[in-house]
């Protein structure tokens, strides 16, 4: 758990550009709603991969209120359903918070999303939403079929994607449509 | 002050269009309404910021004494409200906010009497160095997305569920996503005075006429 609450808050530190002891301390004042999140979604991974060893319950048992009524809070104060049905590799951040619902994916490192994103069907049809890593969700985007996002996509403001989309692609629109290959997203600045 | 005062009276004219404007009712809508809060602590901020920069030098202690709470409370509001305004954006008096909130807004300049629905995400700093435009007597509805250095008119209407990344003259009407035109010189007061009627069937009533 540990380890993998260390790569989240590496990579967010690293989007922001937060490297001083100044930034840091502003940074948790005011934006740390998606670290806070991350770190209950990862307790509560924890907690249920801890059910699964043969004396595990014991520990687990008396912890799992506890993330129950954390997550419960993160839900209602900062409207993030990370649920615990997705699968969601070490270097995840949100920025801002409000309206972020995650269900049924498996998600792979390094993926960035705002605010308002819909990922994952609410029944899924056994094969489950992919995305795999460094793929970058704008504000109001919504995936909600079970589709593959390839590696470095980036997934403009409000598209709603509906087929598989290739690596390394842009895409735009309602519904998605893959406006360019080959996109390079270094120009983007710092959130 | 005066422009939250205009504030207050565009909320009041949305909420309750037939309750005559008193001050106790103006108050009582400043408790009530969590868009109305939120402009509030934010205009506090905005002046006393501005206070802070005029006078800097000896007394800087001091003003951090009122600055510090502030900021707290200011963040109590932006987790009540769900909403988030970037400091540097200049909001002109006569803007409402929906009550319903998770707005996040960054645009350089809002003109007055303009209104703004729910789930609203206004500029992306980190795809274009500019920040949107807006102008007066602007309708957004729900669900909205704007962004890149862009101008949006005076009188302009963005439907719900919008995503605008071009310069939109005044008085149209834009819908989609990518965003289309739909209807050109459109009036759009009634939408902005009523709260109860449906954006989508009215403006479509008007472009039949």
């Amino acid at each position: 758990m540990f380890d993998y609450i260390r790569a989240d808050i590496k990579y967010t530190f690293e989007q922001r550009k937060i490297f001083s002891l100044r930034s840091i301390l502003r940074f948790l004042l005011w934006g740390g709603q998606g670290l806070q999140a991350t770190i209950v979604y990862r307790f509560g991974r924890w907690l249920g991969k801890i059910c699964k060893h043969r004396c595990g319950w014991v520990i687990a048992i008396p912890l799992y209120p506890i993330y129950w009524v954390l997550s419960a809070c993160i839900r209602t104060v900062y409207d993030i359903h990370l649920e615990q049905s997705a699968d969601i590799a070490p270097g995840f951040c949100i920025a801002h918070f409000g309206g972020i619902e995650v269900r049924n994916c498996r998600i792979g490192s390094h993926c960035y999303i705002y605010q308002n994103v819909k990922l994952g069907a609410k029944n899924t049809t056994g094969r489950s939403l992919v995305i795999d890593e460094g793929v970058h969700i704008s504000p109001h985007a919504q995936i909600c079929a079970d589709v593959t996002v390839g590696e470095g996509v980036t997934i403009g403001a409000g598209a709603v994607v509906t087929q598989d989309i290739p690596s390394r692609c842009l895409v735009l629109g309602n519904p998605g449509r893959i406006a360019q290959c080959n996109y390079d997203r270094s120009g983007f600045l710092s959130p | 002050m005066s422009r939250l005062s205009m504030d207050i009276n565009i909320a009041h004219q949305r909420r309750w269009p037939d309750r005559p404007v008193s001050l106790l009712s103006r108050l009582w809508l400043l408790i009530v309404s969590s868009g109305l809060r939120f402009l509030l602590i934010y205009r506090i901020d905005q002046y006393l910021h501005l206070k802070c920069k005029e006078n800097n030098g000896a007394s800087k202690w001091l003003w951090l004494l009122i600055l510090a709470p502030l900021t707290l409370l200011r963040q109590v509001v932006k987790i009540s409200t769900k909403s988030y305004t970037a400091d540097g954006s200049e909001i002109e008096g006569g803007v409402y906010f929906s009550d319903q909130g998770h707005i996040v807004f960054g645009p350089e300049k809002v003109g007055s009497g303009t209104v703004i629905g729910e789930r609203v995400t206004v500029g992306m700093s980190h795809v274009d160095s500019g920040c949107p435009k807006i102008g007066r007597n602007v309708w957004i509805g729900a669900n909205c997305v704007i962004y890149g250095t862009i101008t949006v008119g005076d009188g302009a209407t963005l439907l719900p569920n919008t995503v605008l990344t071009k310069s939109i003259p005044a008085g149209v009407v834009m819908q989609g996503n990518p965003a289309r035109l739909v209807l050109r010189n459109f009036d759009n007061t009634e939408l902005r005075k009523r709260q109860d009627i449906d954006p989508v069937s009215y403006v479509n009533t008007k472009k039949e006429v």
